[in-house]
């Protein structure tokens, strides 16, 4: 095991410049989930699986690639991650399998797992977002972090491993999947189709910490009515016909939200989360032109929720009660709103999870963190991940990978080179320890 | 030869005779979408101040108006610069100006009716056709009814009652129509840019049949507020360490601050002459790219308003500017980062204004007109920006004056009503006589 570990290491110091490679192709190739696309147009996330299948399969992977069917997951309504309708052509997730040499297993099987599609790039880069620049040991692109740098870590963590003359003496699957920034169906197919583990790596971002826990996120679209009328002039009572101004009902909104949040800051709290759970306004739209008071304002949040908060479908729905609730609560407190009521449109409900922090697999992993001379902390993220399908269906998942997520969906987003190679070492010694390994003798 | 009354009573019995003529001048007015292209309607833009032109054209060369129709050249106005109504470089290709002289016999006083076509886009929310004229409970309903096709429709059917009456006027009377009010008012510049003068003007804006001897200056401003994007999920450092800044939140600092500055210029921006102090109010919001992100970048569109006594040295809004800049920056600077970050205004739109002493004879004459009609006469100002600005900057004395309640303007279901629209006719029609003079005429 000593050896085995070392010659994988040797592999990977020795491989540096092609483990970069393999992730500056990822990046390359700009798979952005078509959610964010102005206009329908075909997904780049096909090549990016193809690229990896290819790859794993030259290395003894079996493949299996397939785009999902939403019809078919029609038996998850109101649960995670489904969504009716949802079109996955030339969209496809993919499986790759490692099985140990007489095809059964001897050690605890893993599945390492992760999302390829990516967000849209945004303004203000200085860099571009899909060259792969290199500076001061600092890999710049669009996923770098989140999450094509914990994708090819997972690749060539496997990869150093057979190419080192082993295998792993369990089942190894990579499960790389589609559509995570839009809701997280892809994940949902993944686990529908029947793939198991006895843990799970989902190789988020997490600056090389150890997460056995995400949060929920909820998008609601607010829209709240107004009555148009002529900016400049006196107006009549709203009750005589008069014009009533969305924007300042909406600034009612955005006062009332501070209130909401202090609140929560206090309530939604977890020891292994670093900030409480918030109601945030992330965009605002409202009124038509200069001279009019405006017919309506559309506000879209971003609303954070515990694995605690969960409902009987291992989702948000408490958390949207609650939010309706006080949105009701607040209108009532105005004439014109108690009447002419805001609505809310949930967009999207990304749902969270939590594995113990004393599971043996959560050990293992932080400990091999610290044979590699990091820190091995175990905290929790903040955003939601795909683990809430693996956790649910009984695989103990904890999300570890490169990158500080802090950067994941902003401009110049970058990963450090250094923090990709120890991923790739972490992943191989856990899943060396894990899985056990076969192939050269031991010395 | 008849005395003045038995002229006034044939040109009020013409009116009354001919109601539905003059509605159905309106209803086909408003049916020729005139819609400003500031506002992107491309359906119902693409010509219509043109068409809209040549519809009056016809019918005032019908009545033996000497008629000029013309296209601004933005390029011969550039003298005008930093002057209200110009801006540089915009295109008047197929928005014609119009003007109508119907000369008088001498020794009368002469008067402009002047008016603009233009109308705003129809907006959301209409349960009529709003370029359909149509009638309901004695209103007539489309956009423009009220702003301001039935002002319009007022000042040439009340001229033609007059010449319909064989009465003839000792003074010229102009009717003007322009184009490009609802975006800033260079039409106007224009039509005065090419020498019509009058000793009196009526610009028949929407004022309820109230004298509005005053309007308010307006500015448009789009504020654009700078954070710094960044996952809004995430613990986020603090922004000299790279951490994300929330431009919503910026934003709502000035919206709360904005209440403060209103609060103030209630009580300093007031005019005895005006229901309503001026402010600054916010029209349109647009910011932040996607939900899971902090908003890089919020920018707010205002409204905000100015008193005649309030213009700067080129008769425009410049001196509130500076003062909208400053609150602007005194806000920036109780916040370090936008201290650091300032927001920029971009002024969009300087309508101007302008006042015409309450006390000048001719606000006597448009009030003992409406007495006749047993209207009792306000005198009030209007809130909102007309071109009245530029003939009274020429030293044309210049009321508002028209049908329609004026906070329909701009709205869905805008309406006129038919009775207010005969009662303007008319007090334009007797307005005409008395101040133009009849040629001949026998005083009572």
């Amino acid at each position: 095991m000593q050896r085995a570990m070392e010659d994988v290491f040797r592999w990977i110091d020795e491989h540096e410049d092609e483990i970069i490679g393999v992730l500056r192709d990822l990046i390359a190739i700009p798979s952005v989930n078509p959610w964010f696309f102005d206009e329908h147009g075909p997904s780049r996330e096909k090549d990016v699986q193809i690229y990896i299948a290819k790859r794993l399969e030259s290395i003894g992977a079996e493949i299996e690639m397939w785009e999902p069917e939403s019809e078919k997951l029609a038996k998850y309504e109101g649960m995670a991650g489904y969504y009716p309708g949802r079109d996955f052509t030339g969209r496809p997730n993919l499986a790759a399998t490692f099985r140990p040499a007489g095809g059964s297993d001897r050690g605890k099987s893993l599945l390492l797992f992760g999302h390829i599609d990516v967000v849209k790039p945004g303004a203000k880069w200085t860099k571009d977002p899909f060259a792969g620049v290199i500076e001061d040991g600092k890999l710049y692109g669009r996923g770098a972090v989140d999450m094509k740098g914990g994708v090819a870590s997972m690749i060539m963590a496997v990869e150093a491993l057979v190419r080192s003359g082993y295998r792993p003496a369990s089942t190894v699957t990579i499960g790389t999947v589609v559509d995570e920034e839009a809701g997280g169906m892809g994940a949902l197919a993944f686990i529908d189709r029947g793939y198991r583990a006895d843990a799970c790596i989902l190789t988020e971002p997490t600056s090389l910490s150890i997460a056995p826990l995400c949060r929920g996120i909820l998008w609601g679209k607010l829209t709240i009515h107004g009555r148009s009328g002529h900016i400049e002039m006196p107006q009549a009572h709203w009750r005589e016909g008069g014009a009533v101004d969305a924007i300042g009902k909406m600034l009612l909104y955005l006062e009332q939200f501070k209130r909401f949040n202090a609140d929560w800051a206090q309530r939604k709290t977890h020891p292994l989360l670093p900030i409480p759970c918030q109601l945030l306004v992330a965009q605002i739209q409202a009124g038509e032109y200069p001279t009019t008071y405006a017919n309506r304002a559309e506000m879209i949040f971003n609303a954070q929720y515990l694995p605690s908060e969960r409902d009987e479908k291992l989702v948000g729905g408490r958390v949207k009660r609650e939010i309706e609730q006080f949105v009701a609560a607040v209108a009532a407190t105005d004439e014109w709103l108690a009447e002419h009521p805001p609505e809310i449109e949930w967009l999207v409900d990304a749902d969270c999870a939590e594995t113990d922090a004393d599971h043996p697999f959560v050990r293992l992993c932080a400990d091999s963190l610290k044979r590699i001379g990091r820190e091995g902390k175990v905290e929790g993220l903040c955003f939601h991940t795909d683990m809430g399908w693996p956790v649910n269906v009984g695989i103990p998942t904890i999300n570890f990978g490169p990158g500080d997520p802090r950067l994941a969906h902003h401009s110049d987003e970058y990963v450090p080179v250094q923090e990709v190679i120890a991923a790739v070492k972490m992943i191989a010694l856990t899943m060396m320890n894990w899985c056990g390994t076969e192939g050269k003798c031991p010395a | 030869m008849p005395d003045r009354q038995e002229w006034k009573r044939k040109a009020l019995d013409w009116i009354d005779a001919h109601e539905t003529d003059i509605v159905g001048f309106l209803q086909k007015l408003v049916r020729i979408p005139s819609v400003n292209p500031w506002f992107g309607d491309e359906e119902n833009a693409a010509g219509g101040e043109r068409s809209a032109q040549q519809y009056l054209a016809r019918h005032l060369a019908s009545l033996g108006g000497e008629i000029s129709l013309w296209e601004a050249d933005a390029g011969k106005l550039k003298r005008y610069e930093g002057m209200p109504g110009y801006y540089a470089g915009r295109d008047f290709t197929g928005r014609p100006n119009l003007a109508a002289v119907f000369p008088g016999s001498g020794g009368g006083r002469s008067l402009l009716l002047t008016g603009h076509v233009d109308v705003v886009k129809a907006g959301q929310g209409w349960s009529k056709d709003p370029f359909g004229g149509e009638i309901e409970n004695g209103n007539i309903y489309g956009r423009g009814t009220v702003d301001m096709k039935g002002g319009i429709t007022a000042m040439i059917k009340a001229l033609e009652a007059v010449l319909a009456s064989g009465a003839k006027l000792k003074g010229t009377v102009t009717v003007g129509s322009v184009v490009d009010e609802e975006a800033g008012g260079m039409g106007t510049l224009d039509f005065f840019h090419q020498g019509y003068r009058a000793d009196a003007c009526i610009l028949t804006e929407a004022t309820e049949l109230n004298i509005a001897p005053l309007c308010r200056g307006i500015l448009w401003g789009k504020l654009t507020i700078h954070g710094r994007s960044g996952h809004i999920e995430m613990p986020q450092a603090h922004w000299r360490e790279g951490g994300a800044v929330d431009a919503i939140d910026k934003m709502q600092l000035y919206l709360e601050q904005f209440r403060h500055l209103n609060d103030d210029w209630r009580l300093r921006k007031r005019h005895p002459l005006l229901p309503i102090p001026c402010q600054l109010l916010v029209a349109q919001i647009q910011a932040g790219e996607y939900p899971t992100t902090y908003a890089n970048r919020a920018e707010i569109i205002f409204n905000a308003q100015y008193l005649p006594s309030e213009r700067d040295e080129k008769w425009t809004g410049g001196l509130v500017k500076r003062e909208i800049e400053q609150f602007i920056r005194a806000v920036a600077d109780t916040d370090p980062w936008l201290r650091e970050n300032p927001p920029v205004v971009e002024w969009l739109v300087d309508a101007d204004c302008a006042e015409t002493d309450p006390r000048h004879p001719f606000i006597g004459t448009c009030a003992s007109a409406l007495r006749e009609l047993w209207i009792e006469p306000q005198v009030k100002g209007q809130c909102s920006h007309t071109d009245m600005g530029w003939p009274v900057n020429v030293g044309i004395p210049t009321v508002n004056f028209g049908p329609g309640k004026p906070w329909l303007a701009h709205q869905s279901d805008e309406h006129l009503s038919i009775a207010e629209l005969m009662q303007a006719t008319k007090a334009i029609a007797l307005i005409i006589i008395d101040w133009c003079g009849i040629e001949g005429e026998e005083q009572s």
